[in-house]
């Protein structure tokens, strides 16, 4: 979902659905990579059965990573996404089915946003150019190195990850590769299937995994307690999580971190912005201990949907109502409304901001509704629109009042930010002394003395003779111009800071004094007030200037704008039975750039979504004519690039050279609505017939819909089945037989291109890590989901028979004093071990840490039930069986070192118990873990970034420490 | 009548009237010309350069303007709101009001309000013309380089600035319309450039040198250009001079007029004396050597006082008159 900020509120709202993932370490000091034993029992003490990809979320961030060098070739690339399913399958460990989806062609209400998406993409990578070639040419012109100039063939345009470019195909290739060899070489992949859905599959890579799962649950051999795990960024997976009605469904997620250092893209160093470069040498050039690898490897959480569901149960609850109160269908309301804030294929009503807590108004709303109501307002996906008609007439009411109140924050927000810039300017910013890095830059103390004792000294330096003659001509200079008075001045500006303003004071004349000393000329500065706004929705008649502005209609058509919400209301329901029911119309979108207000939506109740008419996704190749710029064209074959450039080419109005990006009252360019002319499907088509038989046999089979493929291994127990059907080279589908494989039903056939087992496995990749496979063990079979009837409504209910899952969150009704004390679950598992410390083990870490400041909280040496704290124990936790497991997140080699060296210590030492001795250990590891990790995390205090809380790293931290993000609007992406 | 229905057929289910009233109209405008698939094309591009703000290829956007001529001109529909273009937008800044697009409205009521003429067959001396009449209806309130922008979009001409070093050299169309060579103490050559152009197109009758390229204001060539605008606006000035104050600050507010803003230099010399320079737009107006004993602040701001009040004295004096020269502070000297 597009919604930036949905997923950092709902964090924020709901804490205790945020679990940290622990992990066994990838690579030992010196960075080699260390294998991990999968069949091993989960680290998170919380065994999964399925894991699903969401590819793309994966794909992204390995070949145009934000905050390292990018990979330099393709193989480079495809290594990194092995590595880095590698790394989330030893996470998560399923244990029978792992799925990957990557993003095929997605519906037309979706290409909207992707078109939007791909023209800014090109445009900023442009800019982005640009302004690399101009800071070099002016590096150049005063005469610094600088860093030689990349290829061009080198740049990565990160639009060829759309389904349909060569890029995609090559992705999937190498990707059956990896399958086949991990099945080949690694024994936890031995009795699990895997699926893979490649871009040829239309459907966006999360709704092919829900229809997946959609499609499994409506069968009676479905194991209704199946663990889930779907692993991706977007906010709309939680809506999908929810939506599945599944027992155990689980998120995992990178963490986000904000306010990340980043290399500077002339020179690559580290410490300075693009426009502060001074080429290739450089003093202020951190170094890579800024940003250590390790640093930079993200942690990862989980984001558990049924304590998610339990908060929402206590939420939704709804004492007294005139009908029978169901969860499951509040759940699915709740759903409903979020997609009013924002989504894919939705602009937000103007009035819903998710930054002023549109969600909670809307819930507020929707309680006090549904005892009118009388009902929920959607069932299985279908939104009941006379009751949608009701609660949108409820917030219509309050528009005004929401605008009215958005304008007064602004504008106090402005003055604030004006004051803080006077006070900033008032102590010494004025460009004087060394100015700092980063954000802190400017804020100087207000008070420094020049002269005498205190005055701040350089290390002493040898002198030659001429700079000695320098600095005393300096000296004499300042001598000269230092008055006598300047302590009456420092004085009189104190009791101006003291005094009331209005009577004449000393520090009057004294500051006029100072004003007359300042140089006459000074350079201007101008004053950067926001872009001016003109619909002004805070003043009456704001309705009739929105729609003259941005639809181009009079005030006096309301006939239009009932249409306007006619047809977001049609995008709702479709966006709904999308997320509920699967895809109902490939070709439906929403035809407008921007949303109708609530008080519109008068008339909705009357509207009759009608879906039934039969539909048919794009081709790939079609996709990329309808979604790229004119700039991206070398992904498509030669012919049809013409379309996009020629002049006379019936299609050449889809593709502008230059567009308007309109604010729409934000701040930011990125937040701003892109005005591109929609697509005309017909005249696309049409067009496109004369240039098919210019394609290439390679060209059409790229250009085609394909089916999904799963794999299994030698030792599964379906492989002899399996084998069958592939040597009978018949493209008859069989059904398959659940019990054998995990509860998976549906259909395979023979696949014309896999590779049979027994036989060598050429790479498809060129790197050390991706070697040919002398004997392919894998089997790879077509696959079809399970098929249900035209009109079948999945029902979105529980199962029969799934099991609730143990409560996580503090019952209401808990009593102290009869229950005892209230243990807060940290972990997946309410019985997980927990590091704790007895008295010996607190001795020693206490030796240890009074020296150097290990932890961020205060170390209690007192108390020996040390669960609670957040001092320095607590850190790392250890395996019994194997010290040199570390389930601490984010300490690198340094902590393991220091701990090691624990070990060692440890055989030579005579008191205490081993127990204690054995505590001593973990406790030493945390606090070594503290330290490493605390000088990079002053210096992301002293960029402006604002951690959440100071203990060490270690198993026990408290969960999701979200920094605050800079900024009003909150200037840190969230996905 | 089939054109009509044929036409009316075209309209989408959600186009807003007015969008409709334009496209159809230009539909009908050029329904004999063109095939069908064709028409749907230049509508739809008509819509997206007039309503949504689009840009295509310099001879697309040409056509369009021409094909589309007399029809957007009967509305007026000028967009409120703020619109950044998509070439312009920055990723992590926010978007300051200089990017915003002020510009698109006033070029477009220009071009309207005349006839489509063919433009090839117009002498680039009237389009020179023209161009002059535009650069005065632009608002003054924008930077040098909007104005120059807006007016040269609306005279449909190519406009670009070429800085080598300190070396600025403008040309429009193909024309060398200014060139000069600036000392490096000049803080902003580009502006200084630009600012000069927009003041010798507005107060000189521009004609093009056939031989050289150049277009030459006045008859005088490019490369004297600056010098000759600068000696202009001395003289634009002399008025406010002779019933002003004659102090550094009369002066610089004097000289702001006219886009010309002033700087105090100082330079250390050998011993104890110091030199101090004012300089105006890359003209160096008055320069002292300051002895040990003036070089403290007081003294410094009377003598620059002193400085002044001759240099007015000497605009007021009839004979000023500005040429070029290689000095170490500035490209510009008094004869």
């Amino acid at each position: 979902m597009g919604v930036p900020a949905f997923f950092r509120w709902l964090t924020k709202k709901y804490p205790a659905t945020v679990v940290n993932a622990n992990e066994d370490r990838q690579r030992d000091q010196d960075g080699n990579r260390v294998p991990v034993d999968c069949t091993q029992p989960n680290p998170n003490f919380q065994e999964f059965d399925n894991l699903y990809l969401d590819m793309n979320g994966i794909i992204h961030p390995c070949t145009h990573p934000e905050d390292r060098p990018a990979p330099k070739n393709e193989d480079e690339m495809f290594a990194l996404i092995f590595e880095y399913i590698d790394r989330i399958y030893s996470i998560v460990r399923p244990r029978r089915l792992l799925y990957m989806a990557i993003d095929g062609v997605a519906p037309r209400a979706k290409m909207n946003q992707q078109r939007s998406r791909r023209f800014r993409a090109s445009k900023e990578m442009a800019e982005k150019e640009a302004s690399i070639e101009e800071q070099r040419n002016r590096l150049m012109a005063e005469g610094i190195a600088v860093p030689p100039k990349k290829k061009e063939e080198a740049h990565f345009d990160s639009n060829c990850i759309t389904p349909g470019t060569p890029f995609m195909a090559r992705l999937a290739d190498a990707l059956r590769y990896y399958i086949h060899d991990r099945v080949t070489n690694d024994a936890s992949w031995a009795n699990i299937e895997i699926i893979l859905s490649d871009a040829n599959v239309p459907g966006e890579g999360e709704h092919k995994i829900m229809d997946y799962v959609r499609k499994q649950r409506g069968n009676p051999a479905h194991d209704p307690n199946t663990v889930h795990c779907l692993c991706g960024a977007d906010a709309d997976l939680i809506m999908l999580g929810i939506a599945t009605h599944e027992a155990n469904f689980n998120i995992i997620r990178e963490e986000f971190v904000p306010n990340q250092p980043r290399a500077c893209d002339l020179c690559g160093q580290y410490g300075h912005e693009l426009k502060e470069c001074r080429g290739a040498e450089n003093e202020t050039d951190l170094g890579d201990d800024y940003c250590k690898p390790e640093q930079r490897e993200k942690n990862f959480i989980f984001l558990r949907i049924p304590v998610l569901r339990e908060y929402l149960e206590k939420e939704l609850s709804m004492p007294n109502l005139p009908f029978k109160f169901d969860v499951e269908r509040a759940l699915d309301d709740w759903v409903f409304l979020c997609f009013f804030v924002g989504n894919d294929f939705l602009p937000h009503l103007p009035s819903l901001e998710i930054r002023e807590g549109a969600i909670d108004r809307l819930i507020k709303l929707y309680k006090e509704m549904v005892y009118q109501m009388k009902g929920y307002l959607t069932k299985d996906g279908i939104p009941e629109l006379d009751r949608v008609e009701m609660i949108m007439k409820g917030l219509g009411r309050v528009e005004d009042e929401i605008f009215k109140r958005r304008q007064q924050d602004e504008e106090r927000f402005q003055e604030n930010q004006r004051n803080k810039k006077a006070r900033m300017q008032m102590y010494g910013g004025g460009g004087r002394g060394g100015r700092g890095r980063g954000r802190g830059r400017g804020q100087q103390p207000a008070f420094v003395p020049t002269h005498g004792i205190l005055a701040p000294m350089a290390a002493p330096m040898h002198h030659s003779g001429e700079s000695t003659r320098q600095m005393a001509s300096e000296a004499r200079q300042t001598a000269m111009k230092f008055t006598n008075d300047a302590n009456e001045t420092a004085a009189a500006n104190l009791k101006a800071l003291l005094n009331v303003k209005g009577e004449e004071s000393p520090a009057d004349i004294a500051s006029r004094k100072r004003k007359a000393e300042q140089p006459l000329i000074k350079p201007e500065e101008e004053e950067d007030e926001g872009p001016k706004d003109d619909i002004r929705l805070y003043e009456s008649g704001w309705k009739d200037r929105y729609y003259r502005a941005k639809f181009d209609v009079g005030s006096d058509d309301i006939e239009f704008r009932h249409r306007v919400a006619w047809a977001y209301v049609e995008g709702l329901c479709w966006v709904l039975r999308y997320y509920y029911q699967g895809c109902a119309s490939w070709d439906w979108y929403f035809p407008y750039h921007y949303a109708p207000f609530a008080s519109d939506f008068e008339t909705v109740g009357e509207f009759q979504p009608d879906f039934t008419r039969p539909t048919k996704p794009f081709n790939p190749l079609e996709q990329l004519m309808s979604v790229f710029p004119a700039a991206s064209k070398q992904h498509l074959p030669v012919e049809w690039q013409k379309l996009m450039i020629q002049d006379d080419s019936p299609i050449i109005d889809l593709y502008p050279a230059d567009f308007r990006i309109d604010l729409n009252g934000k701040k930011y360019a990125w937040q701003g609505v892109a005005l591109l002319p929609f697509v005309d499907e017909t005249r696309l088509l049409a067009t496109l017939q004369s240039v098919y038989p210019t394609l290439t046999a390679e060209e059409k089979q790229r250009n085609t819909r394909g089916p999904n493929r799963i794999f299994i291994g030698r030792n599964h127990k379906s492989f002899e089945f399996f084998q069958q059907v592939a040597e009978s080279k018949s493209d008859d589908l069989v059904p398959l037989d659940p019990t054998l494989l995990n509860g998976v039903s549906g259909k395979i056939a023979y696949d014309s291109t896999a590779t049979a087992p027994g036989l060598p496995f050429v790479s498809p990749v060129n790197h050390d890590e991706c070697q040919d496979l002398p004997t392919n063990c894998g089997i790879c079979v077509l696959y079809e989901d399970p098929e249900y009837p035209q009109d079948y409504i999945f029902p979105a209910l529980r199962l029969d028979g799934a099991k609730e899952p143990e409560k996580t969150l503090k019952p209401d009704d808990w009593n102290d004093r009869r229950d005892g004390r209230y243990q807060p679950q940290v972990g997946f598992n309410r019985n997980a071990p927990r590091g704790s410390l007895d008295q010996s083990g607190h001795r020693q870490v206490h030796h240890y840490v009074r020296g150097g400041g290990g932890g961020g909280g205060g170390y209690r040496g007192n108390s020996y039930d040390d669960r609670r704290g957040g001092g320095g124990g607590g850190g790392g936790y250890n395996d019994r069986q194997d010290f040199g497991r570390n389930y601490g997140g984010r300490d690198g080699g340094g902590p393991q070192r220091y701990h090691d060296q624990q070990q060692q210590r440890q055989g030579g030492y005579q008191g205490g118990g081993y127990g204690g001795g054995y505590g001593g250990g973990g406790g030493g590891g945390g606090g070594g873990g503290g330290g490493s990790y605390h000088q990079p995390y002053n210096q992301d205090q002293r960029r402006g970034g604002r951690g959440g809380g100071g203990g060490p790293p270690g198993y026990q931290r408290p969960p999701y420490r979200g920094g605050g993000g800079g900024g009003y609007h909150g200037n840190s992406s969230w996905r | 009548m089939g054109k009509l229905e044929d036409v009316e057929a075209e309209k989408k289910l959600w186009e807003s009237d007015d969008a409709w009233e334009l496209r159809k109209a230009f539909m009908l405008a050029h329904y004999d010309d063109y095939p069908k698939i064709q028409l749907q094309c230049l509508s739809q591009l008509f819509i997206n350069v007039t309503l949504l703000g689009c840009e295509y290829s310099q001879t697309l956007m040409q056509k369009i303007r021409t094909m589309g001529a007399g029809i957007a001109a009967n509305k007026d529909r000028t967009k409120t709101g703020s619109y950044v273009k998509a070439s312009a937008a920055k990723k992590r800044q926010a978007v300051k009001t200089s990017d915003l697009e002020g510009a698109s409205d006033e070029s477009k009521k220009v071009k309207m309000e005349k006839s489509p003429s063919p433009v090839a067959r117009e002498s680039f001396d009237e389009r020179l013309g023209k161009l002059k009449a535009s650069l005065a209806m632009t608002p003054h309130h924008l930077t040098g380089e909007q104005m120059m922008k807006t007016a040269t979009n609306s005279c449909l001409m190519k406009w670009h600035v070429n800085k080598i070093n300190q070396k600025i050299e403008i040309t429009i169309d193909r024309y060398v319309a200014f060139r000069h060579t600036f000392s490096q103490y000049c803080v902003d050559p580009r502006d200084c450039a630009i600012n000069t152009l927009i003041e010798s197109i507005l107060s000189c009758d521009a004609a093009v040198h056939e031989e050289s390229y150049e277009i030459r204001f006045d008859g005088v060539p490019v490369d004297e250009c600056y010098a000759k605008s600068v000696t202009r606006r001395l003289a634009k000035i002399k008025s406010a001079v002779s019933n002003g104050a004659h102090t550094v600050k009369g002066l610089t507010t004097y000289l702001d007029a006219v886009n010309m803003s002033m700087i105090q230099n100082t330079q250390k010399l050998e011993g104890w004396s110091q030199q101090l320079d004012l300089v105006t737009a890359d003209l160096l107006l008055s320069s002292r050597v300051l002895s040990s004993t003036e070089c403290t602040k007081p003294a410094m701001a009377t003598i620059a006082n002193q400085m002044s009040e001759d240099v007015c004295q000497l605009i007021l004096n009839d004979k000023i008159n500005v040429i070029n020269s290689m000095k170490s502070h500035s490209s510009l000297a008094f004869q």
